[in-house]
């Protein structure tokens, strides 16, 4: 069976965002890449292959630009590529987008499903659970490692006294936060490789899915507030105010 | 902690929005693209951020060990050697057939060199070096000498080496004493001594392959007897007799008379070994036509000397990221306008002119100096075009380019790392930010790979009278052609109307040059510096007015507005140079050689 991982193109967190229209212009966006949870996710399903073979499904839904991504994780190890196209992936609601990766996900034959807790640009962190809910899997959140154990999988989670091992068997999705390991980084074969490598493109056609109508409407979109200024001290003397005011204003200490 | 990020986006910038270089580069026969360019560029800045930059500064603290012969680089910069090779990043611009990547060769000689300079120029010029090697064989190599050495070379397995240097020739290679002398099986014995060979000798590699200039008997006098020879550190333990086919694929293990006498103390680059090497009846093949060396060294100079202008761009553009970095941390005096931050002790330093002028000193002539190595690495691809006027245009403009990008951009690249170092004060002298590093490392290179006083005579007294001005021509077109496009075009002007100005002083100039060149050599050679440089404005001048042009139409977006700040800024503050550097062409040569020599 084969480990499909979820990936999100998110603007880079370098490049310079401009609103308009209450949402991100999406052509001012200079930089775009893998988001950063995803990127643990990935390492992991390719130690999970490296550990206990199948292949790794990159598995991406969005507008033409989304093939840069995809190479790039062809670029560290991915096998096959699957592009489910949409030009419109941002007023998709997440119930019509986790039906289409659900669907790509069982066509690509994979048992197990890895992704990241939440994308760096939306942060609902709905796609796993939400998928897990369409494909009958169990679920496992805030992952930072995933091994193979015999036919079962152990995920590492936080737990209220530090961190549990929990065993689960497939199929399951496991929603992965800042892991135990980076993201590799790619050779030159292996982005030589991911030049020539097919990428599946899928509508939702493709896929049997009926995405139907939105149910989600967003009345306002508000810019987070300002952060105030920082405070700066210096010099030894300034210490009893810092520890002052650490205690009574931030209560941290 | 040194701070480095590969300046990816400039090369996005540069590489499709201003020259565009996938149609050309596809046209050329290569299956490359967009996303495969980025994920190169990308992959490579990570690379070498993540394993050549952490072991920058502890190469120059430790340098290398020379003992009876031998020398012993770090531990560290071995296996991250190994690690680049496994990588496949030291062999892009190879063939695939020699287990190379098959690149274009812009990507390993403009954006390849830039960032393996910045994060690591000691550990940089090792692979230049092999890859220089690499391509003199295979283009002039015997097909048994190509069989035998082109795939170790391409891989990083074996190292390569540059051996022109004597020590009474230096500039002047025409009076070398290296022999060659033939035996019957068509190999040479050589013999003589060579100095300040970079990485002559090290175990990086298991092998190391000298490429020798050297002189057969009765061959004629000066830099037309010399001929190229390969001569390998090792030969197989099993070699027999002089024919290339007749080496086998044993372990090289058989001392071929090649031997380090001293490894050099010197300022700069000290994980780069510079050594003197013996080389006493080693065996060697031909490499190209008897007599014919030089020209075979110069063409793999066109190469190498692109390499030695990126060294300038790549240490300038480190030195300048943290300088600015460092810049924006410090606070010293007040804006003198009025403070801009009361409520701290005092303002950030950015606040004044000054800071700023030698910060963007720095920052426009590197970014204006890549986008010519940009345009140089692109022509190193089209001369081998299959359609001719494609190829010959692109030759004759490299020849033109290769001097001043050699020249200028070492100029620049040293004087910019220096400006940086002022920037951060004391703490620009002090070993711990890195940037007085770079200040030693850079300077070699405005010596080596011919001095920049040799690359301005080059300029001067050859390339801009050579094939009957063609190469000229092949520039002045489309430049001036570009000036009158922009003619009529307001937000134009600010950047047009000085380049046209410096246009026709240049072409004033060069006529001056060639006429009074013609009638006394001292004048040609008393200006050739400051015309090399009025020349390196110019084109800086051009690609500055190209960036300017392709940003306006783009304004509102922060990347594309700095750039036409840095074009004001160019044609302000630095193009004006020019002014002083024509007067000071045509003053001619007298009050240089009328001075009383006894007296200097
Ligand atoms: C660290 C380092 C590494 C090196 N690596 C290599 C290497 O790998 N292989 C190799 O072969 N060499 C190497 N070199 C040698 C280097 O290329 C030479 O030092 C350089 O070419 C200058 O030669 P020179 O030192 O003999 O200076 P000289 O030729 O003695 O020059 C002295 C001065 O006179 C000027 N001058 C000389 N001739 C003329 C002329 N005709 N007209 C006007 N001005 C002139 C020069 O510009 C210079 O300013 C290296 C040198 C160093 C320091």
């Amino acid at each position: 069976m084969n480990i499909a991982v979820l990936l999100k193109q998110v603007p880079d967190t370098t490049a310079k965002i401009s609103v308009s229209g209450g949402r991100v212009d999406e052509n001012s966006v200079s930089k775009w890449s893998m988001s950063p949870y995803d990127e643990y996710a990935l390492e992991a399903a390719l130690k999970l292959k490296e550990a206990g073979g199948g292949n790794v499904v990159a598995i991406s839904a969005g507008p033409s630009r989304c093939e840069k991504l995809l190479r790039d994780a062809a670029a560290v190890g991915a096998d096959d590529l699957v592009h489910i196209m949409n030009d419109d992936i941002n007023n998709l609601d997440s119930t019509q987008l986790q039906k289409l990766l659900a669907a790509a996900i069982s066509k690509s034959n994979s048992s197990i499903v890895l992704c990241g807790k939440q994308a760096a640009d939306t942060n609902s962190g709905s796609t796993g659970p939400g998928v897990a809910e369409i494909l009958g899997a169990s679920c496992m959140t805030m992952v930072s490692e995933v091994t193979k154990d015999g036919e079962d999988y152990l995920a590492t989670r936080p737990s209220s006294s530090g961190h549990e091992k929990v065993a689960v068997s497939a199929p399951c999705v496991f929603a992965f936060d800042k892991g135990v390991t980076e993201m590799r980084r790619p050779n030159v074969r292996g982005i030589m490789m991911a030049k020539k490598k097919e990428i599946e493109i899928w509508s939702a056609a493709d896929l049997d899915v009926d995405l139907g109508n939105s149910n989600v409407t967003i009345n306002s979109h508000s810019p987070p507030p300002e952060k105030p200024p920082g405070q700066k001290f210096e010099g030894a003397d300034s210490v009893s105010t810092v520890v002052a005011k650490l205690r009574d204003e931030a209560n941290v200490i | 902690m040194v701070e480095y990020n590969a300046p990816i986006r400039d090369y996005e910038f540069l590489f499709n929005e201003m020259f565009d270089v996938i149609p050309i580069v596809q046209k050329l026969g290569y299956d490359f693209d967009n996303d495969f360019l980025s994920m190169l560029t990308e992959g490579w800045g990570e690379h070498a951020k993540e394993v050549w930059l952490p072991i920058n500064q502890l190469g120059d603290k430790k340098g290398l060990d020379y003992d009876d012969g031998k020398i012993k680089m770090p531990e560290e910069f071995k296996s991250a050697y190994s690690e680049s090779i496994e990588a496949g990043w030291l062999s892009t611009s190879c063939k695939q057939e020699h287990g190379g990547m098959g690149v274009p060769i812009f990507f390993s000689a403009v954006t390849w060199a830039e960032i393996g300079t910045s994060t690591n120029m000691a550990m940089s010029v090792l692979p230049a070096l092999s890859i220089g090697v690499y391509e003199v064989l295979v283009e002039h190599g015997s097909k048994e000498l190509i069989d035998y050495f082109a795939t170790n070379l391409a891989t990083g397995k074996w190292a390569g080496t540059m051996c022109l240097t004597e020590p009474h020739a230096g500039t002047d290679l025409g009076i070398i004493t290296t022999k060659a002398i033939p035996q019957d099986d068509g190999s040479y014995r050589i013999t003589g001594t060579k100095i300040f060979i970079t990485y002559g000798e090290h175990d990086m590699t298991e092998n190391i392959i000298h490429l020798v200039l050297a002189k057969t008997p009765g061959a004629p006098e000066g830099t037309k007897g010399i001929s190229l020879f390969l001569v390998p550190k090792f030969l197989p333990s099993d070699w027999v007799s002089g024919g290339v086919k007749d080496l086998s694929e044993n372990l090289m293990s058989d001392d071929n008379g090649v031997t380090c006498s001293g490894s050099e103390e010197k300022m700069g680059i000290h994980a780069s070994p510079t050594c003197v090497m013996n080389f006493d009846e080693s065996i060697g093949w031909r490499v190209g036509d008897l007599h014919n060396g030089m020209p075979l060294m110069f063409q793999m100079m066109n190469r190498e000397r692109l390499a030695t202008g990126m060294m300038g761009i790549g240490l300038a553009e480190i030195a300048y990221q943290n300088s600015l970095a460092w810049a924006k941390e410090r606070r010293q005096g007040r804006d003198l306008k009025g403070p801009q931050e009361p409520n701290e002790s005092a303002d950030n330093i950015l606040v004044h002119p000054d800071v700023r002028r030698m910060l963007l000193e720095a920052k426009v002539n590197t970014e204006g100096s890549r986008a010519l190595a940009a345009w140089t690495g692109i022509l190193l691809d089209q001369m081998h075009s299959e359609d001719i006027e494609e190829a010959e245009m692109a030759e004759a403009l490299v020849a033109l380019f290769t001097p001043i990008v050699k020249a200028h951009f070492t100029d620049l690249g040293c004087e910019s790392v220096n400006t940086c170092m002022q920037v951060m004060g004391g703490a620009g002298y002090c070993t711990e930010y890195g940037v007085e590093q770079f200040y030693r490392d850079v300077r070699i290179s405005k010596i080596w790979e011919g001095t920049n006083g040799i690359q301005a005579l080059d300029l001067a007294g050859r390339k801009i009278t050579h094939n009957m001005g063609k190469n000229l021509r092949y520039l002045m077109w489309p430049l001036t052609e570009f000036i009158e496009n922009n003619r009529t075009i307001p937000e134009m002007e600010e950047f047009n109307k000085p380049l046209h100005q410096g246009v026709r002083g240049l072409q004033q100039l060069t006529l001056l040059m060639i006429a009074e060149g013609q009638a006394n050599p001292h004048f040609l050679a008393a200006g050739a510096t400051d015309y090399c440089r009025y020349f390196g404005n110019v084109l800086l001048g051009y690609m500055w007015a190209k960036m300017a042009k392709i940003s306006l139409e783009k304004s509102g977006d922060p990347f594309y507005d700095a750039k036409i700040a840095s074009a004001r800024y160019f044609f302000k503050r630095i193009f004006p140079e020019t002014a002083g550097l024509a007067a000071r062409i045509q003053s001619g040569y007298k009050n240089l050689m009328d001075y009383p020599v006894e007296m200097m």
